[in-house]
């Protein structure tokens, strides 16, 4: 039985002393929709307002220069973060969507022709899906789609042969549903012999696990803020600098520019570049904030408290036996677990949970074609972070089975 | 602990009117597509154009698939027009049980499918 210890992470996060759910205590286990936040990201937030609110770049006042200091600081600890080569290669971005939507129109839009090929997998995000569906239909590209197996792993025996054609990868790390960490260091390694550059959609993975962009060679990495303690709105987009300078200008604008005339323009170079008019900047510093306060624990840390109870739930759901769980094996899995309990519709059980205080998701999160596959309309999804516990798992239990146990006694007193 | 009410899990567990019928007069669909819950009825009218029988199909939640048997209950008798205007207000209090926001989309399914509107 892996053990998992007690900490006090929970009081960090004001939520939990805060918000009482009909008199309960909150048990949130919806972490992989949006994360709850720090005291110290809180506090960086409001202090961004409350000391240093001024914008940046322009100002030749002091506060204008200590607010673009403190800017330009925060792109060097996202950098850190995740092993960026050089804070250039960090672009902030709304979040995880706006990143692929700015590869799509800046790098794909300039450089895939008609015919050109898209690899994606059948487990994206729609996030990674819909944008590639309209940059096709206007440039009349062609997707591709790297299908998973009923233990919810992609199915790479044939990838070589999938590549035929194909101009550009993306895919998702860690999946929203399944759970699952792909082989992305692998996937990359055979796209790139064959140099096609790979996008991928970290939105899930960076909360979770330690990232490397130098070691795993990808070609851009985007992510989210708000699903690893940080604020909403703020979000990353990683590039190699071969790729940025392939890239045409995203959004156009003030900041991005070099110089202006009335008929013609020239442009910053990046990250500027891809950072029209004014940036989210006290979101930037509560973002820097919480990725000071993940490297405070350690990302192993993080890591492995999250498998521990994934795996500790896992075990939990498997003993139920109307619960069917999808996705792999809990080693192969980070940070959430979807699931269907039989006879139960994942929305009434979503509400049942609900009225005891636990927090979690049902339905197609996003990933209706993932559900299409599966065969099932709908799923119930529980997430952990780091805040959570052993004792959000078992309360989580014993509510499941207190809630099969009385939909049983409803339908036999019924029939 | 309560799940639902008696009257949602009796019309759950036991449908009203739930099926085909023959010869319907008119068909209504509907699907609520952020959580896949779908409804259809048929409907036969009778020489005034009341509704003198109904059948409905569907697959979904608790509250959906309830509520379509509560609302198939409430048809018979009268006008289409009668029962397009049947007000959400009315049909939520109908279906005795207490419900979020999100939830009343799901109850409210079966009325705005008959009332050939999207749900809001
Ligand atoms: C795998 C994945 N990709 C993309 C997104 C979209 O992220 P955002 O809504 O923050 O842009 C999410 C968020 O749910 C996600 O889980």
């Amino acid at each position: 039985m892996t053990q998992i210890k007690d900490n006090n992470i929970k009081n960090d996060f004001p939520i939990f002393k805060q918000a009482k759910v009909k008199k309960r205590p909150l048990v949130y286990l919806d972490s992989a929709a949006t994360s709850q936040k720090p005291h110290s990201v809180i506090n960086a937030v409001s202090d961004w307002y409350e000391r240093f609110n001024a914008n940046i770049h322009r100002g030749v006042y002091e506060l204008s220069e200590t607010a673009t200091k403190k800017y330009e600081l925060s792109r060097q600890v996202i950098a850190n973060f995740i092993n960026s080569p050089s804070s250039r290669q960090v672009v902030f971005t709304r979040g995880t969507t706006e990143g692929i939507n700015l590869v799509a129109e800046a790098w794909a839009r300039k450089n895939l022709r008609a015919g050109d090929a898209i690899l994606l997998t059948t487990m994206e995000h729609h996030a990674n899906l819909v944008p590639w569906q309209e940059l096709a239909q206007r440039k009349r590209l062609k997707l591709k789609f790297l299908e998973f197996d009923n233990q919810g792993e992609l199915i790479l025996a044939n990838l070589a042969k999938q590549l035929m054609g194909v101009k550009l990868v993306s895919l998702v790390y860690v999946s929203n549903v399944l759970g699952t960490i792909n082989p992305v260091k692998k996937i990359i390694n055979i796209c790139h012999q064959k140099k096609i550059p790979v996008l991928i959609d970290a939105a899930q993975a960076a909360p979770h696990l330690p990232i490397d962009v130098k070691k795993l060679d990808c070609d851009w990495l985007v992510f989210s803020g708000h699903k690893m303690l940080g604020p909403t709105g703020i979000g990353v987009l990683y590039g190699k600098r071969e790729r940025f300078e392939e890239m045409d200008v995203y959004q156009t604008g003030g900041d991005m520019i070099r110089n202006v005339t009335l008929t013609k323009s020239t442009y910053a170079t990046y990250p500027q570049k891809f950072e029209a008019g004014t940036q989210a900047l006290a979101e930037v510093v509560g973002l820097a904030e919480a990725v000071i306060y993940l490297q405070a624990i350690g990302m192993e840390r993080v890591s492995s408290h999250d498998q521990k109870l994934v795996t500790y739930a896992y075990q939990q759901m498997k003993k139920i036996k109307a619960v069917e769980i999808y996705g792999p094996q809990t080693i192969k899995r980070s940070g959430s677990i979807a699931f269907n309990v039989q006879g139960i519709h994942a929305h009434d059980l979503a509400t049942f949970l609900a009225d005891r205080g636990i927090c979690i998701r049902a339905g197609h999160h996003c990933a209706q074609p993932l559900h299409e596959k599966l065969g099932i309309p709908a799923s119930a999804r529980v997430s952990f972070y780091i805040y959570n516990d052993k004792r959000d798992v078992d309360l989580f239990i014993s509510a499941l089975q207190a809630i099969i146990k009385e939909w049983e006694s409803i339908k036999a007193r019924n029939t | 602990m309560d799940l639902y009410q008696q009257k949602i899990m009796d019309h759950y567990l036991h449908p009203r009117h739930q099926g085909k019928i023959g010869k319907p007069t008119k068909k209504f669909t509907g699907e609520n597509i952020s959580c896949g819950d779908k409804v259809d009825f048929e409907v036969v009218l009778d020489s005034r154009g009341k509704i003198k029988q109904v059948g409905w199909q569907g697959s979904g939640c608790t509250i959906s698939q309830a509520a379509a048997s509560i609302l198939a209950d409430e048809m018979i008798g009268k006008t289409i027009k009668q029962v397009q205007s049947i007000s959400s207000d009315k049909f939520l209090q109908d279906l005795e049980v207490e419900l979020s926001p999100a939830r009343q989309k799901c109850a409210l399914l079966p009325l705005y499918t008959v009332k050939e509107e999207e749900l809001g």
